[in-house]
Order: structure tokens, then C-alpha cells, then sequence
């Protein structure tokens, strides 16, 4: 029965990929119609998770798939927190999706490689080791490539060719790490505080475990866009927004994020990183990341650009987050996972609706667009506090537990940061909201025709309201601190 | 299960061959016989994975050294899957594609297509070196005539071509299977490698072996006949040759590295003689086809690329004894994979001609958006070639690389990480061409469905049978 | 003095593989390729002699027996190639 549930997360999407790809293009009720089931049950699948795995009941999957390493998934807290926050999101893209391209050419293609990617991204949640990790990293990359170049323009297709040449590099650096781990270690399971067969290994083999961590960092941050290499994310704003939205945002570069989570805890483990003194260095790397991100956003003219160099900021908070050593900024890192990719995702999708409906792509183009939309840039608004850190948002309580955990690591100096990246946020977000609203703009036209179709609206809303709700009752019932919490505490021992 | 007379596997294509000159229901013989070959050559697979021994039969009784000794193994069972299944879909694939183009020559087609899959399977069932030329002339012959299929002059030259240093390479071969028998007296493998281990005269018919395996093998300086022979003839024939044809010569040189030559000095250098060609042949073989601007000519020279892989192995064939299933699995997937993934693009390559009618990269069809199908094969054989997760392709290259580094061979998994990269440089361009949408690109003829699919399945499974390998390769580890 | 027949096998084998390098005409390198074989048969014939018992090996013997078949298809299709080629040319 277990099995049968972890298998289905995966395969739902599957079939649905399968499904659509059968499907004659014009069949846009049955597609969506597929595609919102599958997300829904998904949804569902989850819930029964969660309550299981609170019960105490665990999942996994396991066969030997090659002769060396097991294609391994299991159901663990850290499994399940991305899961559901990729599932829900997934669920309020592909609305949102369905809405956003109605009436373009080529959806058949689109929803069969978005389920596809939605299959990897589970895929890469419940890896229970790093071979079956790599095998979805990878799907994803393959399986994202058609949706960057869906618009086929020589931009996209350029963009796609970037993107491709980055994580083929990532993909064939992860690819040696692998191999080298498997000879020298034998086995590369992820378990809760770090795999005892890793430590002993490091133990005699510094130099080597030093070399092999470092390689798998940069592997995976070839898709977290940590600096310098953050390249591709800008040029695959390209893609429409819901490809942006939710991969670039959320999904793509969530997922190598979520792959150094599972290195430095559940691989090496936090006291081998501290031991070997293996953060610190990369530590620099990210706050670096950080500011340079912040400070690039201000001067895009291109508001999607402006978001892209946002999002290589905020991975960063949460690469810095899991690397700086304590359990709060453990937390501090999670809830950003997930507070981020609400925001972001949020941001994407408004931006997706000025331009779908007033062909608003530049900064000097926003005059005024918030009085004729003002649902949006209401979302818009209060995704652009969460991620600043404004109090009573998601986001302030994120920046409280990274602060916090940055001092009770003794290192202020990411405290500083943390702040200067906040200022720069509302450099660069501020005025968008203002101009929005008080822009002056040419055609002073008002009614209430002028929102996007509900499709396109009600995600962003119910995300806007999100950022609210966690910010405002952090230890409520539904909110994630609490389950973060218990995970940060398993990864140190408790 | 029950076993059963090896034979079969070669009568039945045979019998499948004479029968198709039958004119009026040549498409139900080659329909049939396909898919009975096929599932013959899937009960072979099976039957191999039951225990460990491998089956050994007689033909007529007659008992070495005088008989001809058939061998099923796990080796041989796995290969003989590999080329049911390339075989089945090439030929689903050919019984629409002779329906709509090179109608005239599709009559004789299945003639040489059945005499080939006769061939691969006695080439994979053979225990004695003789037998073993017999298959490779076989072989080589039908092959010879596949690229003189089409009838005009480029495919006609380079069947010459490749017939001649063909038949150059067989008596290389013959001469050096004379010196061998000049000295020992034997010409069964099994024998072989026992009396081998005692004198060092071997070194001599060694020379004119390899060179003839290479030169079959398509193996740097000798690959040049490749390139015009796989692009010059029609798209079926190029699968079946690029997959199939070639891989049989690098298949024994790797049985006689680990199997018959004893540990020598002097053949550590040739062996690394051998790997340097191997890695040569990745790079120039990538560079060229990075360079082609016409698609079959790509995939030709990513098949000298592909062939480079096996060759760079050689020193660990020959070191490798203490891991030697490991070695033998990595080498039969790599053939697998690359068969499955290299037909299934010859056979979208015939989708793009049928539509587009030229063979030029920049007048490909926009496939991502008219022709799905062709779309995903390309997508997924291509992505096998390269070797991205979760295809057969990736497990190949891991197993390989595992290898290198266990053995020590740091260099070779480095090239071969290396070989990867340099694909994905001349997959990419195909990848691009599917996705313009320049409007003479979209072309709207509709492909045969048959055609379209059996390119797609073929190209899937390549991806999917990753998944797998455990399985696949269960019964070579079982010897 | 078997040692001559060993030496004339691959002097032949050696003068028709020049030939099949240099020469240009297809009829004259097809020429050399199937004296390079009457090279390769006698040597491999010329195993078959034993120098103790009576009679030859006969094993050697079948063997050059399918080599010169095989040789003389491979000759047939690329007579058939050659001639078509010349076809076309006109």
C-alpha cells in the first residue's frame, strides 16, 4: 500500500505526460482536465502521506536498478516538505498555465514536457540516494529544455542552447563525483545526520572527501545559480511565464538547493562539514551571490530579468542558510525554500499577467498598470513586502531565523548581509509597486474588465495570501515552521 | 524452459530471406518472420538468465576439431536481444518506408535484410574462430550490397569502397587464423587460449587480426570508408548498419583480449596502441560530425565517435580479468545502447528526408512542431547517445568510468567523460533544427504512422531501458 | 623447402597490397585483392602439410575451400559494382 503511494506521486505525472502526448492538440478540456487530476491527486496522495508518516509509518522503494547503486525513493520529513510544496505549486501553476497560454500554438508539447518535469522534480524530492537523485536531476534538465525553447524564437533557442551547455557541464561534473563516490565508498544513501560509510571514508581520506564535496557543490550550483554561475537563469526568462514561474523560480533551481540541503545533511552531515571546516569557503561564495544578485536587479530594465537576478539572490539565502552551522539557520534556510518559491512564484505570475494582457515586459512600461489591475498588483505588492522581509510576512520570519542563526554561528558578519540584501531588495521592488500604482499612464481607462481572466488571477492571490498567513501566524496549524522545526532537529541529533 | 535447436536462429531468417522474393505477400513474410525471429531471440535472451551454464550444441554431431560449435551464453544471449529488437523495428519501419519511397528496391530489400539478421545471430553464436569469418563475411557482404541499395553513383562508390577493404580486412583475418593454426593446431577459442599460454608465436598472426578487426571496425586510420558507406544508402539500411553491422568486429577483439591472448609485455603496447585510436577516433569522430551539415553524415561520424568508446577500453579488457564481468557488462551495454539510440536516429533521419526531401541539417523539418513523434525520438536516442540519465547509455558510461577509475585508468574515464560533452555538441544542432520555426519548415506532409512510431519506440527504449540493466546484464554476469 | 611456399604466400601478399594501394582503376585493385588471396590460401594450404604422417591435414584444406568461395562472391558483387558504375557513367 505504501509503495503503491510513493510510486503513484511519481507516476501520476507520468501518465499524465503519456496521456497528453496521445492527445490530439485540440482536446484543451480533456488536457486540462488531465492535467488539473493529476495535480489534485497528487495533492491528495500527500495528505495521506503526511498523516502516515506522523503516525510513524515510513515508505520506501528499493531494486537494484544497475549493479552498483539502488534506484532508491523513500518518504522522509524533508522528502515530504518539498513534495508538498512542489505538488501545491504545481497544482496553482498549472491553472495558471492553462490560462496563460490559451490560445497558443504547441500546448500538447508544453503540458507533455511540464508533467514530465513535474514527474523528475518528485523524483528528486524522494531520492533516497544520491545516484537516484542524479537520475531525476538530469530528467529535469532534459525535460525543462523544450519548455525554455517553447516559443522557438532564435532568443529561446539561443537561451535553450545556454542552458543545455550549463547543466550538461553541472550533469558530467555531478557524473564524476558519483562514480568517484561509489568506487571509494560504496554507497551514497542519504541518511538523517549524514551516511556513517561517508564519515568513516572522510576520516582517512581527507584531501579526496574535500574535493568530492566541493564537486558535488558545484555540480548543483550550476542549477542553484550560485555566482559565476548564475548565466543561464537570466537568459531563460525566455520562456513563458509560467515555465519561469514555476522552474526558474521555484522548481529548477529549488531542486539544486534542495540537492546541496541533502549533501550537506544527509550525505556528509553537519559534523563533517564542520569538522573539515568544508562551509566556510563556499560560505563566501553564496553571501557574495547574494549581494551581487540583489544589486544586478536594480539596474534591469527588463522586469523578468529583474526577477531572475532576484531568485540567484534569495537560493542563495538558503545555500548560505544551510551552510552556516546550527539548527536555526537550518530553519532559517528551509522556511526560505518555501517562503521564497510561494513569493517568487507569486511575482512571476503577476508579471505573467501584465504582459499577457498589456505587453509589459520593461520597467518604463508599468505606468499606471496597477489601477487597471489592481487584484495583481495587490499580489504583486505583498509578495514584494514578503521578500523584502517586512514584518507580518512570510518573509520577515524567514530573515529573523537566518539572522538569528547567523549570530548563534558567531558569524555577524552574514547578519550584515542579510540586511544589506533587504535594502537592495527594495531598491530593486519598491519601485515596481510604485510605479504600478501611481505611475502616470498615457490611456487613463478604468473598469473591471481589465483583470486577467480568473485563471490567471486567483493563483497569485491565493500565494499573496499565503506570504500573509505564514507571516502573521507562524506557529499556526497549517504552517510549515513547525514541521521544519522537527526536521532541523533530526539533522542535529535530536 | 525448455532448450531448443540453436539452429533456428539462423534457418528462420534464412528461410524468411528466400521466402521474401515471393512477390505478392512479401510484407506478411517479412511481417511474420520478424516478429517470430524476434520473439526466438527474446526466449534465447531468457533462457540464458535460468542458470549459469551456457548451452553448447554440435551441428551434425561432429565434435571439434572437426565440427562447428554453436554457443548460447549470457553474452550471446544479450547480443542476440539487441538485435531482435533493432531488427523488429527496423523492419516495422521498413515495411511502411518501402511502401512510399524506393519502391523498386524495397522488392529485394528483405532479401539482404534477413540474410543479415541470419548472419548477426550465427556471428553471435559461433564458437571457433572459422565460424566467426564465415559470419563476418556474411556479414559484410549483405551489408556491402545495403549500401549499393539506393542505385545511384555516391551509394555504388562507396559500397565499392567498403567492399574492398572489406575483403582486404577477411584476408588479414584468414591469414592471420592460418598463422595461428600454422603454430597450434587449433581454432577454437577455448582451445586457443590454453595453448597460447605456452608460446609466444602468436604475436605474429596477432598483427594481421587486429588490423583486420579494425579496419571492419571502422577503428582510426582505417574508418574513413564508414562515413560515405552509412549516409549514402536509404535511411533502414544506414539502422541496421551504424547499430548492427559494426559492432560484431569490436566484439571479438574484445574476446580475444580477455579471453585468448595470455598476459603479455609486448602486447601492453599494442593494447595501448589500440586505446590511443580508440580516443582519437572520439575526437575526431565528434569533430567531424560537429562540423557535418548534412544529418546522415553526422550520425556516421558519431558512430566512428561511439565505435572510439569500445576501443579506448582495451586496456582494461586485457587488465581486467579480476573484475571481468564488470568489464563484459559495460562493453555489451555501450553496444546496446548505442545500437538502440543510433538506429532509432538513422530511421527519424528517414522521416526528416521523406518530408523535407534533402538531407541538409538547416532544411530539417521543425519536428517539435509538426511531427511530435520523430520530435521525441530524436529527443530521447539522442539524449541515450550522450548519455544522460536514465538511458542504458548513462549506465554504460558510469560502468565504464567505474571501471577506469577502479583499475586506475584515470586518463580513459576522463576522455570518455570528454566524449560525452563533445555529443552533446553534435546532438544539440539536431535538437535545435526540431525546434525553428522558419516558415519552409514547417512542412506539412504527414509521415506514415509505422514509420514515425517504430523510430519513436525504438528511441524510447534505448532511453527507458536504463531503467533495467540490472536485469539486462544479469545473465553476462552469470557467464 | 616448405619454408618457400611460406615466403612466395607472402611476397604475394605483399607486391597485390601494394598494387591495391596505389592503383586507381577499381578492375585492377579487385585484380590484386584476389591475388592477395591466392596469398593468404597458400599459405594457409601450405599448413596443411605434416612432415611426419602421409597424408595432408585435411582441415586447412576445407578451410581454403570456403575462403575461395567467399572470395569469389565478394569478386562476383564487385564485378556487378564496377560494371553498373560504368553504366551510370554513361
Amino acid at each position: 500500500m505504501e509503495k503503491l503511494a510513493v510510486l503513484s506521486l511519481l507516476l501520476s505525472s507520468f501518465f499524465a505526460s503519456i496521456i497528453i502526448s496521445l492527445l490530439k492538440e485540440e482536446r484543451v478540456f480533456l488536457r486540462s482536465l488531465v492535467n488539473v487530476v493529476a495535480a489534485v491527486y497528487k495533492l491528495f496522495v500527500i495528505s495521506y502521506l503526511i498523516w502516515s508518516v506522523y503516525k510513524g509509518i515510513t515508505f520506501e522503494i528499493r531494486y537494484p536498478i544497475v549493479p552498483f547503486a539502488d534506484f532508491y525513493l523513500r518518504i522522509d520529513p524533508l522528502a515530504l516538505l518539498f513534495v508538498s510544496l512542489s505538488s501545491f505549486l504545481w497544482l496553482l501553476t498549472t491553472i495558471y498555465a492553462i490560462g496563460y497560454l490559451e490560445g497558443s500554438p504547441n500546448r500538447r508539447r508544453f503540458f507533455t514536457f511540464f508533467n514530465l518535469a513535474v514527474t523528475s522534480t518528485m523524483g528528486i524530492a524522494l531520492a533516497g540516494n544520491i545516484f537516484t537523485f542524479f537520475l531525476f536531476y538530469e530528467l529535469l534538465t532534459l525535460s525543462t529544455y523544450p519548455l525554455v525553447v517553447h516559443r522557438s524564437t532564435s532568443k529561446a533557442l539561443k537561451a535553450g542552447g545556454i542552458y543545455l551547455l550549463y547543466t550538461i557541464l553541472g550533469g558530467s561534473l555531478f557524473m564524476l563525483c558519483l562514480v568517484l563516490l561509489y568506487v571509494f565508498v560504496g554507497d551514497g544513501n542519504f541518511y538523517t545526520g549524514g551516511n556513517p560509510k561517508v564519515k568513516n571514508w572522510a576520516m582517512e581520506n581527507s584531501l579526496m572527501a574535500k574535493l568530492l564535496f566541493y564537486g558535488f557543490f558545484f555540480a548543483m550550483a550550476v542549477k542553484s545559480a550560485v555566482f559565476p554561475l548564475h548565466q543561464w537563469l537570466t537568459k531563460a526568462m525566455v520562456a513563458p511565464a509560467p515555465v519561469s514561474a514555476l522552474l526558474h523560480a521555484v522548481a529548477v533551481v529549488k531542486a539544486g538547493a534542495f540537492g546541496i540541503v541533502r549533501l550537506v545533511y544527509e550525505l556528509y552531515g553537519v559534523d563533517l562539514v564542520q569538522s573539515m571546516n568544508l562551509w566556510q569557503p563556499l560560505a563566501y561564495l553564496t553571501a557574495f551571490t547574494i549581494l551581487f544578485g540583489s544589486s544586478m536587479a536594480i539596474f534591469q530594465e527588463e522586469l523578468k530579468k529583474r526577477l531572475a537576478y532576484s531568485t540567484i539572490s534569495h537560493i542563495s539565502y538558503i545555500i548560505l542558510g544551510v551552510l552556516l552551522p546550527g539548527q536555526l539557520s537550518t530553519m532559517g534556510a528551509l522556511l526560505h525554500l518555501v517562503n521564497h518559491g510561494i513569493m517568487k512564484i507569486t511575482l512571476f505570475m503577476c508579471l505573467g499577467n501584465y504582459a499577457e494582457k498589456y505587453d509589459v515586459h520593461k520597467f518604463k512600461e508599468l505606468d499606471g498598470v496597477g489601477r487597471r489591475m489592481p487584484l495583481t498588483t495587490l499580489a504583486f505588492t505583498i509578495a514584494s513586502l514578503g521578500l523584502i522581509g517586512v514584518p507580518m510576512t512570510a518573509g520577515y520570519l524567514t530573515k529573523k531565523y537566518l539572522e538569528a542563526g547567523a549570530k548563534s554561528a558567531g558569524e555577524e558578519w552574514a547578519v550584515y548581509v542579510f540586511y544589506i540584501s533587504s535594502i537592495l531588495s527594495t531598491l530593486y521592488l519598491i519601485p515596481i509597486v510604485f510605479k504600478a500604482w501611481f505611475g502616470k499612464s498615457k490611456e487613463e481607462v478604468k473598469g473591471r474588465k481589465l483583470e486577467v481572466n480568473p485563471l490567471m488571477l486567483i493563483p497569485p492571490l491565493i500565494t499573496a495570501f499565503l506570504t500573509l498567513f505564514f507571516g502573521i501566524f507562524p506557529e499556526g496549524p497549517i504552517s510549515p515552521l513547525k514541521w521544519i522545526r522537527y526536521i532541523a532537529s533530526r539533522e542535529y541529533g535530536g | 524452459m525448455i532448450s531448443f535447436d540453436l539452429g533456428y536462429l539462423i534457418v528462420l531468417p534464412l528461410l524468411a530471406s528466400i521466402f521474401s522474393l515471393i512477390s505478392p505477400i512479401r510484407v506478411y513474410i517479412a511481417l511474420a518472420f520478424s516478429l517470430l525471429s524476434f520473439l526466438l531471440s527474446v526466449y534465447s535472451f531468457l533462457y540464458t538468465l535460468r542458470d549459469n551454464t551456457p548451452l553448447y550444441q554440435w551441428i551434425g554431431g561432429w565434435t571439434p576439431p572437426l565440427g562447428i560449435g554453436l554457443r548460447l551464453d549470457g553474452l550471446s544471449g544479450f547480443f542476440l536481444l539487441m538485435i531482435g529488437i533493432v531488427s523488429l523495428f527496423v523492419a516495422l519501419y521498413s515495411i511502411s518506408f518501402f511502401n512510399v519511397e524506393y519502391k523498386r528496391q524495397g522488392r529485394f530489400f528483405w532479401f539482404f535484410f534477413f540474410f543479415l539478421w541470419a548472419g548477426l545471430n550465427a556471428f553471435f553464436l559461433s564458437e571457433d574462430l572459422f565460424n566467426l569469418y564465415v559470419a563476418l563475411e556474411v556479414l559484410s557482404l549483405t551489408a556491402v550490397i545495403l549500401v549499393a541499395l539506393p542505385g545511384y553513383k555516391k551509394a555504388i562508390k562507396a559500397s565499392l569502397n567498403y567492399l574492398f577493404l572489406s575483403i582486404l580486412a577477411s584476408m588479414f583475418y584468414l591469414l592471420g587464423i592460418a598463422m595461428l593454426y600454422a603454430n597450434y593446431g587449433v581454432l577454437s577459442m577455448s582451445l586457443l587460449s590454453q595453448k597460447l599460454s605456452d608460446t609466444q608465436e602468436f604475436i605474429y598472426a596477432l598483427f594481421p587480426i587486429t588490423i583486420a578487426l579494425a579496419i571492419k571496425s571502422a577503428l582510426l586510420p582505417f574508418h574513413f570508408w564508414l562515413p560515405p558507406a552509412h549516409s549514402s544508402t536509404v535511411a533502414p539500411a544506414s539502422a541496421l548498419l551504424s547499430s548492427l553491422v559494426i559492432k560484431p568486429p569490436a566484439y571479438l577483439m574484445l574476446r580475444l583480449w580477455m579471453e585468448v591472448l595470455p598476459k603479455d609485455k609486448s602486447l601492453e603496447y599494442l593494447s595501448i596502441v589500440l586505446s590511443i585510436m580508440g580516443a582519437l577516433a572520439i575526437f575526431i569522430g565528434s569533430y567531424y560530425a560537429i562540423r557535418q551539415k548534412t544529418i546522415k553524415r553526422l550520425l556516421a561520424y558519431s558512430t566512428v565517435a561511439q565505435m572510439g568508446y569500445l576501443f579506448i577500453m582495451v586496456p582494461l579488457y586485457y587488465h581486467g580479468e579480476i573484475l571481468k564481468e564488470a568489464v563484459l557488462q559495460a562493453f555489451a551495454l555501450q553496444v546496446f545502447s548505442h545500437a538502440l539510440a543510433k538506429a532509432s536516429m538513422f530511421l527519424s533521419s528517414g522521416n526528416a528526408i521523406y518530408v523535407a526531401k534533402r538531407d541538409e541539417l538547416s532544411y530539417m523539418p521543425g519536428f517539435a512542431h509538426s511531427h511530435p513523434f520523430t520530435f521525441f525520438a530524436l529527443f530521447f536516442s539522442g539524449a541515450t547517445l550522450i548519455g544522460l540519465p536514465l538511458s542504458a547509455g548513462f549506465v554504460a558510461k558510469f560502468l565504464f568510468l567505474e571501471l577506469s577509475i577502479k583499475l586506475g585508468f584515470f586518463l580513459h574515464g576522463g576522455i570518455m567523460l570528454l566524449g560525452s560533452l563533445l555529443a552533446s555538441l553534435y546532438v544539440y544542432p539536431i535538437w535545435k533544427e526540431c525546434f525553428s520555426s522558419h516558415p519552409t519548415k514547417f512542412y506539412d506532409k504527414p509521415i506514415p504512422q509505422l514509420m514515425e512510431i517504430s523510430a519513436f519506440l525504438l528511441g524510447f527504449l534505448a532511453f527507458s531501458s536504463g531503467m533495467i540493466t540490472g536485469f539486462l546484464l544479469e545473465g553476462i554476469a552469470r557467464g | 623447402m616448405i619454408w618457400f611456399y611460406y615466403i612466395l604466400a607472402i611476397l604475394l601478399v605483399i607486391i597485390s597490397l601494394y598494387h591495391f594501394i596505389v592503383a586507381r582503376n577499381y578492375v585492377k585493385r579487385l585484380i590484386a585483392l584476389n591475388i592477395l588471396g591466392s596469398g593468404v590460401f597458400l599459405f594457409f594450404i601450405t599448413t596443411a602439410k605434416n612432415t611426419n604422417t602421409e597424408s595432408p591435414d585435411p582441415v586447412p584444406h576445407a578451410l581454403v575451400l570456403t575462403g575461395i568461395v567467399v572470395a569469389v562472391s565478394a569478386t562476383a558483387i564487385a564485378v556487378s559494382l564496377i560494371l553498373h558504375l560504368n553504366k551510370e557513367e554513361e
